[in-house]
């Protein structure tokens, strides 16, 4: 894959992020303000993220301790979300319990191995893993409840498709990148979890978009 | 593998598994808009037999009021109407003989009076003209001041001039006689308190009392399994009504309650 490209889709991607966050601003609704109030913070700090590691990526500074910090503050605002949304369905001191676990972990192996400025391969197995299972869990409690009339209505099914997606390719990519492509070749596995990236930002936008006030 | 094939067969691994997540959303939109259609059927379904179940206990209850009036006009009317025929056959005999007593005429008259009691009871029966003529609350009162060995008072937040459809009212009057006679009779109460209050368009019925009380599961188990027509046809008038029956069984004080709107549904 040309470098050109790779760039083009990166820098897609990174411009996608203000999607949901411009759409955010404008679909408040008070009586959703827990719900408005979490996904506007994941959307601003998928985009501070994005904007902070392309500015360090300029200036040639190491990207990896933002990166820890990012997934530990994006991985708890999941906690957050299915807590609110899996509330009455899961014990939400579960759902605290297993992210507290997962930031605990994820400070122990980066103390451990010494990998503040460097990939820790566990760390976004497990981040992904635990939102996608609640993810499945949110999907499987609407199944049962069949309460929403119409789904696409739904913000929760447009956000939880959009989380399915994304996490789910960013999982299975870096599974195969860490213990199936070794070599150079799988980095370019990571271009479609950029590209899942996009259409995620463009889903969960719709999402943001359906929890407005009519 | 060499690289170029490597990035292709990558791609082609990559694609499949958003496919597969993709297929995954939409075999669960499918099932869901399946079960949703599933669901509503089965709501218009349950919709339809309650609906069912109303009428049919709308229409048994009317056989069954027709049947006690013809009843009461058979085995109490009837005999009284007869009795008091022999009695003034015997009085015309008395007359003639020169032996009529004045107290027979008072006998008479307080007979009349039991006839005349009976034939009013069953055409209150028939309609509780009462409430139409002088209003739900005036009416209650009346039923309360009749009832024998019962502490009975009732308080009112109600304006004198507020009109309640007599469709809705007459409906009221007949679910609240019956829980009190249930109560009486189910429950030996020896007290009750019966409270309406009015708050926009509803009207909150609450009935107090010393008894054992019931609780909601308790009263539509009851419902179900009783063989007389008198619980199914409170909870199928207050159905009528757009009305809600509630059971309460607190310690310290059971009641019942009844919301209902105000207004015609």
């Amino acid at each position: 894959m040309s470098d050109e490209l790779y760039y083009l889709i990166t820098d897609i991607s990174i411009l996608s992020t203000v999607i949901p966050l411009v759409v955010a601003l404008f679909s408040y609704n008070k009586a959703h303000h827990k719900l408005w109030w979490v996904l506007f913070l994941m959307s601003f700090t998928w985009l501070a993220s994005d904007c902070i590691s392309w500015y360090l990526g300029q200036h040639r500074i190491n990207t990896f301790l933002l990166f820890h910090i990012y997934k530990m503050v994006s991985t708890s605002l999941y906690a957050v979300f299915f807590a609110i949304t899996l509330k009455d369905f899961v014990n939400r001191w579960f759902i605290y319990l297993g992210f507290i676990g997962y930031v605990i972990l994820h400070l122990l192996v980066l103390t451990y191995t010494d990998g503040w400025y460097r990939p820790v391969a566990i760390v976004p197995i497990i981040s992904s893993a635990l939102p996608l299972t609640l993810c499945i869990i949110l999907f499987y409690r609407m199944l049962l409840e069949a309460s929403i009339e119409k789904l696409t209505d739904s913000p929760l099914y447009w956000i939880n498709s959009a989380t399915l997606i994304h996490l789910g390719v960013a999982l299975i990519a870096k599974i195969s990148q860490e213990f199936i492509y070794l070599d150079k070749a799988g980095e370019n596995l990571w271009m479609i979890v950029i590209f899942s990236s996009i259409i995620h930002n463009l889903i969960f936008a719709v999402g943001i978009w359906k929890i407005r006030a009519k | 593998m060499e690289d170029s094939s490597q990035v292709v067969f990558i791609i082609i691994v990559g694609s499949l598994v958003v496919f597969l997540l993709i297929m995954l959303i939409i075999t669960f939109t499918a099932v869901y808009n399946r079960r949703i259609v599933k669901k509503d059927n089965e709501l218009k379904l349950s919709i339809k037999n309650r609906e069912l179940a109303v009428l049919r206990a709308t229409i048994e209850t009317q056989s069954s009021e027709r049947e006690k009036i013809a009843l009461n006009l058979h085995d109490e009317v009837g005999p009284l109407l007869s009795t008091m025929k022999l009695k003034m056959f015997q009085n015309q005999k008395d007359f003639k003989a020169g032996t009529m007593q004045y107290e027979t005429f008072q006998n008479d008259r307080e007979f009349l009076d039991t006839i005349i009691k009976i034939v009013r009871k069953v055409s209150h029966d028939l309609s509780p003209s009462f409430v139409t003529k002088f209003g739900l609350l005036r009416a209650i009162e009346n039923f309360m001041n009749e009832m024998q060995g019962i502490d009975a008072e009732y308080e009112s937040n109600l304006d004198e001039e507020i009109e309640i459809p007599n469709f809705i009212s007459g409906n009221l009057y007949y679910i609240i006689t019956e829980l009190i006679n249930n109560l009486i009779k189910h429950d030996g109460i020896k007290r009750l308190v019966i409270t309406f209050h009015l708050e926009g368009e509803e009207l909150t019925i609450s009935m107090d009392h010393d008894g054992t009380g019931y609780t909601q599961e308790e009263f539509d188990i009851f419902e179900k399994n009783s063989k007389g027509l008198g619980l199914s046809s409170i909870k199928s008038r207050s159905i009528v009504i757009g009305g809600e029956l509630m059971f309460k069984k607190q310690p310290d004080s059971p009641k019942i309650e009844i919301k209902t709107p105000v207004t015609v549904p």
